[in-house]
């Protein structure tokens, strides 16, 4: 159905009318000549029907032979289209050139963004950039991005990698700096001792700079002194030196972890009620919803849309939805055994957190203490560790 | 109508005996209607009246009368008419 309405307009029809005495006679006469009509009506002593364009000179004879008298009342389809446009030039003309425009502007770059700078200045890339020929107004098919990659790169040592996009008229260019390690301070070349970091039993001290004032099996303090920065090889007197080796030591930590016998938490009735702000800018928040948060005890969740207006972070809209689910605290019995297990977890990752990462565990100790609180259960942790203690410190003066 | 009666009543007995359908082998006139909605009319032999609430349709040898509300004519070829509308009755005379 659809292709023969479409296949009609394109032809082009006419509305006609169809007036007289014999308006049946003229209708068979004309199918019997090959003109078919359709969407024939009678209204009121006339006959409305469609019919093809090159059809109606055709009805002429058959009209004047059956007295009836035919008038068009409209004209549909493409052939009449163009003939209208035909006459209107100026439309025509300005809608091409509008096309035109349209895909002529889209060419070229108007926006460059610069993305992923940390110590670099954007204002210096982008000038590099546009000397590179990144820069609006540009055509965009003019950039040689794997070229401008190059020169970026090969300019800015800090760059690591480079990334240019083009979408539309906007260029981005996406920069990834390089994460230089900090500078070693065996590389200041300044004097220091190494002290321990850590109060230990020493294990193990190899010098490689300055001179050892502790021995293994030596009980040592935080902060006390292991290898001197203040050498002195017996003829030239006392030297500052950069102290430097290696001092491993036995390390004790304790910590002490919790749990009740009765558990209490929250936990979400499973009413919630929302919350919609809307930010304007940084002064002007409108909310909607509720005002007030009709329950005692609730958690709440928020997630927020940026929308950017014209990239113009002064003018942003933001709209901040937030979601309070009621919540009720639910109390839950421990047994002993479990409640013993649980602190003696908790008092583990306080320790393993403390623990560095070249730390090796000789001993785990537990211990549940005394407590006058019968409902809390306490166990310290005493874990041993064999771990390098020495630290570098400055000689001052 | 070129035909006898004796050459009709022979062809008649012949698609029976080969159970061939009749429309084809005696000129009859084909009808499918669509509820009340829509009639069409193969093998017609033109519109006799046509009005908004009565359309009569000759067919070889008979005349058929459609009444009906707001009766339209869809289409029209030599072979086929198609009526839309509100049908109400059809009558063959």
């Amino acid at each position: 159905m659809f292709m023969v309405k479409l296949w009609q307009y394109l032809r082009g029809y006419l509305d006609i009318s169809i007036k007289g005495a014999m308006v049946e006679k003229f209708i068979n006469l004309a199918t019997q000549q090959g003109i078919f009509p359709w969407d024939l009506r009678r209204i009121n002593g006339a006959v409305k029907a469609k019919i093809n364009v090159e059809d109606f000179r055709l009805l002429r004879p058959l009209a004047r032979k059956t007295q009836c008298r035919v008038k068009i009342v409209g004209r549909h389809g493409l052939p009449f289209v163009v003939l209208r446009l035909r006459q209107r030039k100026g439309l025509v003309v300005g809608a091409v050139l509008f096309c035109l425009a349209l895909y002529f502007l889209s060419s070229f770059i108007w926006f460059v963004e610069i993305t992923g700078t940390d110590k670099l200045e954007p204002g210096l890339l982008r000038e590099a950039a546009a000397s590179l020929g990144v820069r609006p107004g540009v055509l965009r098919f003019s950039i040689d991005i794997p070229a401008v990659k190059q020169e970026l790169l090969i300019e800015y040592d800090e760059i690591a990698w480079v990334g240019i996009n083009i979408r539309g008229t906007k260029a981005t260019i996406e920069i990834i700096e390089k994460k230089l390690p900090p500078p070693q301070d065996s590389e200041t070349g300044r004097p220091c001792d190494i002290v321990a970091g850590q109060d230990a039993v020493i294990t193990r001290i190899a010098v490689l700079e300055g001179m050892a004032v502790v021995q293994e099996g030596e009980t040592v303090q935080r902060g006390q002194v292991l290898i001197s920065g203040q050498a002195s090889d017996g003829i030239t007197g006392v030297q500052l030196v950069r102290a430097n080796g290696i001092v491993e030591g036995r390390v004790w930590r304790e910590a002490t972890g919790e749990a009740y016998l009765v558990r209490k938490y929250a936990q979400r009735t499973g009413r919630s009620a929302a919350q919609v702000v809307v930010k304007y800018g940084k002064d002007v928040a409108v909310t909607l919803g509720r005002r007030s948060i009709p329950f005692a005890t609730f958690e709440s969740e928020q997630t927020s849309k940026k929308l950017s207006v014209w990239r113009n972070s002064a003018a942003s809209v933001e709209i901040i939805y937030i979601r309070y689910f009621e919540t009720k605290i639910v109390e839950e019995t421990v047994s002993p055994e479990k409640a013993v297990d649980l602190a003696r977890q908790k008092a583990t990752t306080l320790l393993q957190d403390q623990l560095s990462a070249d730390a090796t565990v000789i001993d785990r100790r537990y211990e549940v203490l005394a407590s006058d609180d019968p409902g809390r259960i306490r166990v310290r942790a005493v874990i041993e560790t064999q771990e390098s203690i020495g630290i570098a410190r400055e000689l001052s003066g | 109508m070129a035909h006898g009666s004796g050459g009709r009543k022979l062809k008649s007995g012949i698609a029976r005996a080969f159970e061939l359908p009749r429309d084809i082998l005696l000129d009859l006139p084909r009808l499918t209607l669509i509820g009340a909605l829509q009639l069409c009319v193969e093998n017609h032999r033109g519109i006799i009246e046509y009005t908004g609430e009565k359309i009569r349709i000759n067919l070889s040898g008979q005349e058929l009368t459609v009444t009906g509300a707001n009766l339209a004519i869809g289409s029209i070829t030599e072979g086929e008419i198609i009526i839309e509308g509100t049908i109400e009755s059809l009558l063959f005379m």
